[in-house]
């Protein structure tokens, strides 16, 4: 049943993942928050009709409210009364409150309460099982996997139009594949994978499961391919760490397995090796003691042959002229030293014949 | 009526209707600033970044006074802003990303703590999951004051740094000419956002609480052009939604408190974008209506003045199938004619053709001089 869990989570996060990726990239990401909170009435209408969330009808119901919400948003953003953001935080509010409604108001006795529907619970999907090749499997996992399937498949068609029209749609245009069209394809990609991953995931965690993996797997990597690859890794690592996390703890799954993508993001942000924040202040300090290092240097040789050179060249009079303060200049006499660029007797440094070069090389004095 | 007695005898129901208005009234005014730094979006996540906040102020402490756990999502809400300002500061994730990243994040370990409370021996997490959802109904006075007191903190604050607020909401560069240090009006401004939404939380919840600051501002916005009235309108219909919404919630079971809320929000939104005064959808329709007919008006006066130039010693009487010819439209152009003729800007022979009038002649004449179709 865990290894059931755990693939269920994995088919899940991978199809999220796949529009994550692009609607981050094209500065989108919360569009996926309001689209899995719109689909609320939508589910709920669906299950009136045939009291079941297992027929096809809340899926219809929620592609429909998706749709509704996208296409109202960009109506709204057309008119030009509010900005795109206003747009879409004064659209999925109503849509999810109507849901809301609707529970409360007919559905207060059926199996249908709120909280499963907007924080999910993968730890019931496997109860929920279909008769397929045989043997029998999770409803949900049949359903992921088929999502699954459709947005890889789609992904791996389009891939370049994707890109072109991610990056740069005035060429998407020109090249005459319709951003708009690409458009309207990423965002029903968005809405049948949020609809699929609801129940199991949660509306809330959709967008978890969309942005974080993308989002670490961006701070990683330049290459659009490399991120694809990074976030299935992600995501993949991330859903078997949260479902051995839960059990381990006797927690809900989905929040565990967000902690865990987000714990990979803050890792990310601190030690990526290209944008991470300690590379960058690691690099910034190596520039730093690298400059210091060449104005010493050339401190040095601009002296060496002075009258007053006793005084120029003593260690407090490095002191005063650079105003370092003295764990750095220590530091950098020391790396001086050591790379045998200088000689020190007394307090009074004098520069060798390897600093004079190296000098000459760095200012270009020749 | 028997509703609006109720809400000053019955205790819950005062209790409710105070509060939302209450909370309506400081959400509205400092939505507005919000709405209009165009960070709609930030008040959703911050809403759903305190949630850790509260799971962690109750394992620390172990009670669920209100205060405590309230302090506990403030102190969550103000790291989550934090981290989102971080994030678009040092990293190439937009705001839209940030925005997403740190609420799910938040939420998800907020949910896991959540579910591990629920859990735990001899403690149950009933009262902290209302947080989510918020449920008006549990509001006690003491919550009301609790609310009563912070918006007046940060209605208080808003008409203090009104000016500061107003200039790096929308000239952040003058702003810093001035002498005005821009973090920290940011970080004023995000202390406030995050109190509003923090004292929201228990009647409206997480999820919904970032509708009661973006829509009563999209909203007001369609009102008016002032930031002022924008902002005391705004701080209106939501304190007014607010009551209105808990009202009707109250008047019938199992209707809750904060979707209520949102959809008469979501009528006012309706009302103003249909007939907002300065920019609704109606008003602009009746604008360019009648901006179609002065240009089709000044059109048949220019082409008319054209005809007689080039027909000089003929009759100055001219068709209406010549007119439409010339300004290429038959549809309404007869009834237009009329009107211009009612108005003795043309003369009628009654026989189907027009000619200019002595007040038509000038009018061309001031229309040449000021450009044109479109002068009014």
């Amino acid at each position: 049943m865990q290894t059931e869990i755990i693939i269920i989570a994995i088919l899940s996060s991978i199809a999220c993942v796949i529009p994550g990726i692009f609607l981050l990239l094209k500065r989108m990401a919360l569009i996926s928050d309001a689209i899995s909170h719109s689909i609320l009435p939508g589910i709920v209408i669906g299950f009136f009709i045939k009291e079941s969330l297992n027929s096809p009808y809340p899926i219809i119901g929620a592609i429909i409210f998706a749709m509704i919400m996208v296409v109202t948003t960009e109506a709204i953003t057309r008119t030009n009364l509010v900005k795109e953001d206003t747009a879409i935080a004064i659209i999925f509010p109503p849509l999810f409150s109507l849901g809301v409604v609707l529970i409360s108001l007919f559905a207060h006795n059926v199996h249908l309460d709120t909280d499963a529907v907007l924080l999910g619970e993968l730890a019931f999907a496997p109860f929920d099982r279909m008769a397929i090749f045989g043997t029998t499997l999770p409803t949900s996992m049949i359903k992921m996997a088929i999502i699954l399937i459709l947005n890889l498949v789609v992904m791996l068609l389009l891939f370049k139009e994707l890109k072109v029209s991610t990056f740069d749609p005035t060429l998407s245009n020109s090249l005459g594949f319709s951003p708009s069209v690409l458009h309207y394809l990423l965002m029903f990609m968005t809405s049948i994978t949020a609809v699929g991953a609801f129940d199991s995931v949660g509306a809330i965690l959709v967008l978890a499961f969309m942005i974080t993996p993308t989002a670490s797997a961006l701070l990683l990597t330049n290459s659009l391919l490399m991120m694809v690859l990074i976030s299935f890794g992600l995501a993949t690592a991330s859903s078997v760490g949260g479902v051995l996390l839960a059990m381990r703890i006797d927690a809900g799954i989905s929040g565990s397995i967000t902690t865990v993508m987000g714990s990979i993001f803050i890792l990310a942000y601190l030690f990526s090796p290209s944008n991470g924040i300690v590379t960058k202040i690691k690099k910034q300090q190596e520039i730093k003691e690298d400059y210091a290092l060449s104005i010493l240097l050339y401190h040095l040789l601009n002296h060496c042959e002075d009258d007053d050179m006793e005084t120029e060249c003593s260690y407090d009079h490095l002191e005063e002229q650079f105003s370092y303060s003295k764990n750095f200049l220590k530091k950098i006499v020391h790396t001086a030293q050591k790379e045998k660029y200088v000689e020190g007797q007394n307090g009074i440094f004098h520069i060798t014949e390897k600093g004079i070069k190296k000098t000459k090389k760095l200012f270009n004095l020749y | 009526m028997n509703l609006l007695y109720s809400m000053f005898t019955d205790y819950t129901l005062r209790n409710v209707a105070f509060g939302t208005l209450l909370l309506g009234l400081g959400s509205g005014a400092i939505g507005s600033f919000m709405t209009l730094r165009r960070q709609s979006l930030i008040g959703d996540a911050i809403a759903h970044a305190t949630l850790p906040g509260v799971a962690i102020a109750y394992l620390l402490t172990g009670s669920k006074e209100p205060t405590l756990l309230l302090l506990g999502a403030a102190i969550a809400g103000v790291l989550g802003i934090g981290a989102i300002t971080v994030i678009i500061r040092t990293t190439k994730i937009d705001s839209d990303g940030a925005n997403g990243i740190i609420l799910s994040i938040f939420f998800g370990f907020g949910l896991l703590l959540l579910t591990y409370i629920q859990k735990l021996p001899k403690s149950s997490q009933a009262g902290l999951d209302r947080f989510i959802f918020g449920q008006a109904a549990t509001i006690i006075a003491k919550d009301v004051w609790i609310i009563a007191i912070v918006q007046a903190i940060v209605l208080l604050a808003l008409i203090l740094f009104f000016k500061e607020l107003k200039s790096s909401t929308f000239d952040p560069n003058c702003m810093t000419v001035m002498g005005f240090n821009q973090k920290t009006i940011d970080a004023i401004f995000a202390v406030l956002l995050v109190a509003t939404i923090v004292v929201g939380l228990q009647t409206v919840g997480v999820i919904l609480i970032s509708a009661l600051l973006v829509a009563p501002a999209a909203a007001s916005r369609q009102w008016t052009n002032s930031l002022k009235v924008m902002v005391a309108l705004s701080s209106l219909f939501s304190g007014v939604s607010g009551m209105i919404g808990s009202l009707i919630s109250a008047s019938t079971i199992n209707l809750p408190t904060g979707p209520m809320i949102v959809l008469v929000l979501t009528i006012f939104i309706i009302i103003s974008f249909l007939f907002g005064a300065k920019r609704g959808l109606v008003i602009r329709k009746f604008e360019q209506i009648k901006r179609h007919k002065i240009f089709d008006e000044n059109r048949i006066l220019l082409a008319l003045s054209n005809l007689e130039e080039g027909h000089e010693h003929s009759d100055m009487y001219h068709s209406v199938k010549t007119i439409s010819l010339m300004v290429q439209q038959q549809h309404g152009i007869k009834r237009l004619l009329k009107q211009l003729t009612q108005r003795g800007l043309l003369l009628d022979d009654h026989r189907g053709s027009y000619a200019l009038s002595e007040i038509g002649s000038e009018k061309v004449n001031s229309l040449v001089k000021e450009g044109g179709y479109y002068a009014n």
